[in-house]
Parts: structure tokens; C-alpha cells; sequence
């Protein structure tokens, strides 16, 4: 049975203005948008190669070409989506290269504007991970959920509100009928709780990854 | 010195710019701060749990350390100015004067000119030989009776005859007509006039090199 899943968040501001920097040629500012897409776009990869050896690759030369044609990049479209395009070529591409076919169809991922979050459990790149990674990767998840479960119900909310319904702060303050201020410091508050549950599990986790 | 106060106030700042929440000097405020290595850190692992929370196999992916540090270095490299025409080396200034490396093997210009030559004198033979009529050449498309070769009689007409002419293949009838073969003189003309398009109809391009036909009396 396939677990709920959410969209993601709302278009916000901070990739238009972290684009913007990038394409005047700020590269901290493009690494930034690289952190928040980079798993996004691997599983997105990973779902196309099948080849967890290749994802990292295709994903490296899918930001590069991003950052090459950045001044092209005209905000029309969400940056995710323009980013999510330049990844799907660039997985059938190197995909040509090395003569193998995409493992899913381009109808597969037509639902590139919303994170491919509906396709099916099976087409994930966890069926060719490593157990290790698949491990990291549980811990990880429970983890979070456990700091969920115990967080205040002001701060789940508030949190569950802006990452999983991807609402606004405008919007959530109006739905917990308070100040935006106060929405803004439980979101704070909430992820500094979770983060504070994850980071030993990182820190923990050497080698090839993480 | 920034107090752990100073600190949470930044994280908050930063979870805000994660939401889009910053504007103007705010913004541009928190960018700077993003600078710093902890304030990435702190980016990386909120950005972690928001995709955990929309999706738990997110937590599989993007856990490759080095990545950022490999993308990084060549984002450096795409950085760097591109020379359009690269510094020669003291090397391949030197090896401008060097003959090619086939010079000292084969003589491949004499050889090359002389081929050129003879391409254009195959070239120009052929044209000459496509350009008139040759008597005596040429391959021979229709032949009489090996025996009695035919000879052409045109029947002339008279200015106030008319009548229409006559004119007769000795293939066609060799037993009677013997070695004589009777035409009518404008049919000549006509032969004349259409004679390389009649050839080019049947024979296609050979026909320019081709005599249609060849007649002989019988005292040749």
C-alpha cells in the first residue's frame, strides 16, 4: 500500500530571487538551489537510468547545463520545472550514449509541475540501492516522523501546513488565526526540533555517502 | 561575537528565506549569511526534512557528500574565461617549418597533380568524342544483310505531283527491293533535325556516342 503523498510547496520568492543571483553569477546562491533540488532531481534520474552508479552523474551534468543556460531561464515556469526538463534530456541522453532506453516512458513523468509525487513505488531508485543506503535512508525517514509525532500541535501544524499542504504564511496564519510573526517562529521551531533528530543520523553516516 | 540568541534569530531568518518570506534588504541580508558553512548546513538538513515530510523515499537520495564539492569544482571551471585562440607553445612554433609528415614517404603532390591531369584529359577525350558525328567510329546500331548492304534512293517529288512519298526499308523487304532502299528526302531532314532527341529517347545518355543507323551502297 502506497503512503500518502503531499505536493510540494507553493512557488515561492526564494528561487527567483536565489536565480537571479545565480544568473548574475553568484555561485553560492546557485549551490543553494542545487541543495534544495538535488533530491528531487536524482530520484527523478533514478527513476529513468535504473542505475544508482549513474544518477549522481547525470544529475552533475543536469546542473551544470542548468547553470550554463541560467540567462535563458525567463521565470515564465517555475524553476523546478525548467530544471526538471534539462533533467529528463539529460538522462535520455546519456541514456543514448551509452545505448540503453529509458526505463520509464516520457508519459511516466508528465507530472513533472508537481514532483512526480504520484508515480508508483516501483519505479523508484530505492529498488536498486544499496541495503546500506536503504537503511540510512529508513532511519532517516523515521527520524523525522518521530520528531513530528512529538512536537507540539501548534508547531505540527504550522509545519505540516507550509511543507506537506504547501500553503503560504499568509495562509496559515489565517487558518491558525494568528500573526504571521507566530507562524513564522513555529515553522521555525518545528524544524529546528526535526533537525535536531536527523543531523546525529548524517553525522553518523560516513563513506561514500553523506 | 554572535550570542546563541544571534544564532536562533538567524535560523529563523533563514527559515523564512527558505519560504520566501524575505524581501529587499532582508533578502539580501540573509543571502550574506548564507555564506557561512553552518548556515548551508542548516539549509541542507531544513530542506531534508521538508522533503521527507512530502515524500520518505527523499531520504534515499542526494546523501552523496562529495557531490556538492565535484559540481562545485567545475562550476569553477565553467567560470573561467574562455580563451578563444589558444597560447601557441615554443613546440608548435617550431613545428611550423616542419614538412608534412608524408613528404619524406611518397611524393603524394607530383602524384596528386598527375592524377588531376588525367581526370581532365579522360574528362576532355570524352566531351570531344560526344561532340559530332565521327565517320568511321562509333558502334554500329542497325545493319543490313551482312551480305548486301542497303543502299538509300529518295524518291523525289515533284512540284506539282504532291503525291506522297514512299519510302521503303530494305529490311524490311530484302527480297524485292535488293540492295535499294527508297526515302523520301524530307524524311531525311526530319532524321536530321530530331536526332538527338530520338537517341537520347531511346538509348538515354550512350545515344550521343552512338551512330543511329549507317548505309552503305552496294559498290562500297
Amino acid at each position: 500500500m502506497t503512503e500518502p503523498v503531499a505536493p510540494p510547496p507553493a512557488p515561492t520568492d526564494s528561487d527567483a530571487l536565489l536565480v537571479e543571483r545565480a544568473a548574475a553569477g553568484d555561485q553560492r546562491a546557485y549551490e543553494l538551489l542545487v541543495i534544495k533540488y538535488q533530491r528531487r532531481i536524482e530520484r527523478l534520474i533514478g527513476r529513468m537510468v535504473r542505475d544508482v552508479d549513474l544518477v549522481p552523474d547525470i544529475a552533475q551534468e543536469t546542473f551544470i547545463r542548468a547553470w550554463r543556460a541560467l540567462h535563458q531561464f525567463r521565470g515564465d515556469a517555475q524553476f523546478y520545472t525548467w530544471l526538471y526538463r534539462i533533467a529528463v534530456n539529460t538522462a535520455k541522453k546519456s541514456l543514448l550514449e551509452l545505448k540503453r532506453d529509458p526505463i520509464v516512458t516520457e508519459a511516466a513523468l508528465q507530472s513533472g509541475d508537481d514532483d512526480d509525487e504520484t508515480s508508483r513505488r516501483e519505479n523508484e531508485l530505492t529498488s536498486e540501492s544499496t541495503p546500506e543506503s536503504e537503511l540510512a535512508a529508513r532511519e532517516i525517514a523515521a527520524a523525522v516522523n518521530a520528531a513530528m509525532e512529538a512536537l507540539p500541535e501548534d508547531l505540527r501544524q504550522a509545519v505540516t501546513l507550509r511543507e506537506i499542504e504547501g500553503l503560504s504564511y499568509e495562509e496559515i496564519a489565517e487558518a491558525m488565526n494568528c500573526p504571521i510573526g507566530t507562524v513564522r517562529s513555529r515553522i521555525f521551531r518545528a524544524r529546528e526540533a526535526i533537525s535536531a533528530r536527523v543531523k546525529p543520523l548524517l553525522s553518523h553516516q560516513t563513506g561514500k555517502r553523506w | 561575537m554572535m550570542t546563541q540568541v544571534d544564532k536562533q534569530l538567524d535560523r529563523e531568518t533563514l527559515s523564512a528565506l527558505m519560504d520566501g518570506q524575505l524581501r529587499g534588504a532582508e533578502a539580501s541580508a540573509a543571502l550574506r549569511m548564507m555564506a557561512s558553512t553552518e548556515a548551508g548546513e542548516c539549509w541542507q538538513v531544513y530542506h531534508l526534512v521538508g522533503d521527507v515530510l512530502r515524500s520518505s523515499d527523499l531520504a534515499g537520495c542526494g546523501r552523496d557528500s562529495a557531490f556538492l564539492a565535484r559540481l562545485n569544482a567545475r562550476l569553477q571551471e565553467e567560470a573561467r574565461p574562455t580563451v578563444m585562440v589558444p597560447a601557441r607553445r615554443p613546440a608548435d612554433a617550431r613545428d611550423v617549418s616542419r614538412p608534412a609528415a608524408n613528404d619524406g614517404v611518397f611524393r603524394w603532390k607530383m602524384v596528386a597533380g598527375l592524377a588531376s591531369f588525367a581526370a581532365v584529359a579522360a574528362i576532355g577525350w570524352s566531351v570531344m568524342g560526344s561532340l559530332g558525328p565521327q565517320p568511321g567510329t562509333g558502334a554500329q546500331l542497325a545493319q543490313g544483310p551482312s551480305a548486301q548492304p542497303t543502299q538509300v534512293m529518295s524518291l523525289m517529288a515533284g512540284p506539282g505531283q504532291g503525291a506522297p512519298q514512299v519510302a521503303l526499308a530494305a529490311a524490311s523487304e530484302p527480297a524485292d527491293m535488293g540492295d535499294v532502299m527508297l526515302r523520301d528526302p524530307r524524311l531525311d531532314e526530319l532524321l536530321a533535325a530530331h536526332r538527338q532527341s530520338a537517341g537520347v529517347s531511346a538509348l538515354g545518355n550512350a545515344a550521343g556516342f552512338l551512330r543511329n543507323a549507317t548505309f552503305e551502297g552496294s559498290g562500297r
